[in-house]
């Protein structure tokens, strides 16, 4: 590790600290996270093992970008491309304001990111604000790939402990297992809503019970008839019927009408309406999208 | 059936398809066996650390997918180092482990002494995760390359998403039963060497027109249509159909199939008795497990997964190793444990 001149911690990561650091050589700087290997462990934690080995395939603008990785004594090391914050960072420093077009910029990075990891048949699965990051020139990239995973056949039980609560959608809330790239949208959509209002959390619930309260009261409670086969979920419990009272233009007042439309077409409780990020992109509200952006 | 169960169409199948085809172009390698000398690896001996894997496999209720990984990572190692025939068990049950951390849910992953454990592997806990940064280092971390399996399981649902009536023929046999039947094979011909220069995508559609062949008179047209989406060459197609074919003990029409079509033997007879005992000891039903929720036809049955991770008193491992252990991967084409390892107390 003699390339790379350490600079500062800059936080802990699922499965390692991170450091900013300047290679001695090219003067760039770059992000570590260092992973400890430790003898009475399991190896190569498997959230570094997977994290390493999709990142080597995806390489896109949206995506973090990983350099290299640098085995040492008793630690690994993983040099990641630099970027100066992350979402949940700069909401906290954006005083409950964002400019309406840098919402539709991050808005559509965010899901060219997606659709670029969903076409190499990648699912994240914990997308949150603090695992996007955003460099000096505005660009959004999606970081911390260690709860993804591949998929492909067979449709098997995937993990029900995935994604961070206030982003984690209905249908994972209930048990299912079975999710597929509509896991990632729904979070899209939670954080499509935060961005909107500056940072605030769309459905902030506290366990899984008021997570689903929170969902229902602003969706209504779904049934059999808007979502087949939700009675059948591992965790299903009825609900009480909420009726929709508040308008989308009450939960996201500085979201225009073309935004709305998308964000309620993204917040659908039955996973197979939901719709995917490269159908997201094609939405009208991304006509007029900053051209430093396309 | 125009959408399986996740909600994954015909498009999203022949993307996936196509995508691991490209995989395999950019990075697969014919696997020829390395032999340093007389303590090198034969192929028997190859063979029989395939089908231990795809026993452990079975016992640890991996899916397919991992087994065929697995046996692929091994192939490659064998492929890329020198590997001692002593040390060929440690090279083979760190490749499970590799390719379980990689596909498998952490949930479904054995902490390493259980690994250990049950896999009566003879190498210590520590071993393995030494072994599993020299392999890792020497595969420069590309480890997610599409198996035979993975092919076998596409193409079975392009199958039967432009064919639901395929099997109608078949008592009732449901999709996901006719693949599991398949995959059986599929993991036999994996653990036998004869297979090792093939392309994956190519031992697929090899054993799907075997298959075929005995289920549909119309078989020859599917096949060639598969073919021709798969992009795989006739005559590495032919070859490796009609080695699989010997090996499976298919009377062979291999010879024969662009002429007319003959009958076939339901009953394959393996010349491998021992890698067949050894394969179909294991858990057959898992391997249906992996499969049937493919066809939406068990869609909300929890699998009875190996114990959780962290359940408190594990066996210790004996053997400590030192601080001071130089793991870094040398210009030296063995792999040496006892170099790579000092071992204190």
């Amino acid at each position: 590790m003699q390339k790379y001149e350490k600079l500062e911690k800059i936080g802990e990561g699922t499965y390692g600290t991170v450091f900013k650091a300047k290679n001695r050589e090219t003067l760039e700087i770059v992000a570590l996270k260092r992973v400890r290997l430790d003898d009475d462990d399991e190896g190569v934690p498997s959230s570094a093992l997977r994290e390493i080995c999709l990142l080597k395939e995806l390489k896109h603008k949206n995506v973090v970008r990983l350099h290299d990785v640098v085995h040492s004594e008793r630690k690994l090391t993983l040099v990641f491309e630099y970027c100066d914050q992350d979402l949940k960072k700069y909401f906290d420093a954006c005083n409950g304001e964002i400019d309406p077009d840098i919402v539709k910029s991050f808005m559509c990075q965010l899901l060219r990111g997606i659709a670029f990891c969903h076409s190499n048949n990648v699912l994240h699965r914990d997308l949150k604000p603090q695992n996007l990051l955003i460099n000096k020139n505005g660009e959004l990239k999606l970081a911390d790939f260690g709860l993804a995973r591949a998929f492909g056949f067979p449709v098997r039980f995937y993990s029900a402990e995935v994604v961070t609560l206030w982003y984690r959608p209905p249908d994972v809330l209930f048990g299912a297992k079975m999710y597929s790239t509509s896991i990632d949208m729904w979070s899209a959509g939670c954080i499509f809503a935060e961005l909107a209002n500056a940072g605030r959390p769309l459905f902030p619930g506290n366990d899984d019970d008021d997570q689903l309260k929170r969902i229902f009261k602003l969706l209504g409670t779904p049934t059999e008839e808007t979502w087949p086969g939700l009675t059948q979920l591992p965790n299903y419990r009825p609900f009480p019927m909420y009726h929709v009272s508040t308008t989308w233009q009450q939960v996201v007042p500085k979201l225009n009408s073309k935004g709305r439309d998308l964000l309620q077409k993204l917040l659908v409780c039955y996973p197979a309406d939901r719709l995917s990020a490269e159908d997201s992109l094609q939405h009208p509200y991304f006509v007029d999208v900053n051209p430093s952006v396309k | 059936m125009d959408r399986l169960n996740s909600g994954l169409d015909a498009r999203r199948v022949m993307h996936m398809l196509s995508s691991n085809l490209d995989k395999e172009r950019n990075m697969w390698k014919p696997a020829v066996i390395k032999s340093s000398g007389d303590q090198g690896i034969t192929e028997q001996q190859r063979d029989e650390a395939a089908a231990w894997l795809a026993y452990l496999a079975a016992n640890f209720k991996f899916l397919p997918e991992t087994c065929g990984l697995a046996i692929q990572l091994m192939d490659r190692v064998l492929h890329l180092v020198k590997v001692r025939s002593k040390y060929l068990q440690c090279v083979a049950v760190t490749c499970l482990y590799i390719a379980a951390k990689t596909l498998e849910e952490d949930e479904n992953i054995p902490p390493t002494p259980d690994l250990v454990r049950k896999s009566r592997c003879g190498c210590s806990f520590a071993e393995i995760t030494r072994m599993e940064m020299v392999i890792l280092n020497k595969l420069n971390w590309e480890i997610r390359m599409p198996s035979a399996v993975d092919f076998l399981h596409t193409i079975h649902v392009v199958l039967i998403m432009h064919y639901p009536h395929l099997l109608s023929s078949q008592n009732n046999q449901s999709p996901s039963e006719h693949l599991a039947a398949v995959m059986r094979k599929m993991i036999r011909c994996l653990a036998w060497h004869g297979l090792l220069h093939y392309r994956p995508s190519a031992i697929a559609l090899a054993l799907i027109s075997l298959e075929l062949e005995q289920i549909t008179p119309g078989w020859l047209r599917l096949v060639l249509a598969l073919q021709r989406m798969t992009n795989i060459g006739s005559e590495q197609f032919m070859q490796c159909r009609e080695t699989m074919a010997d090996f499976l003990g298919h009377h062979s029409q291999a010879t024969s199939m662009y002429k007319s079509r003959t009958s076939s033997s339901s009953a394959p007879q393996s010349k491998k008795r021992k890698v067949e005992h050894v394969v179909h000891e294991a858990d057959d039903e898992n391997i249906y497990d992996g499969i049937k929720r493919l066809y939406s036809e068990d869609t909300f049955v929890c699998p009875s997964g190996p114990p959780l991770k962290g359940n408190g008193c594990m066996d210790k491992p004996a053997l400590r190793t030192s601080c001071s252990l130089e793991m870094h991967q040398d210009n030296d084409e063995t792999i040496n444990l006892t170099r790579k390892l000092v071992l204190v107390n």
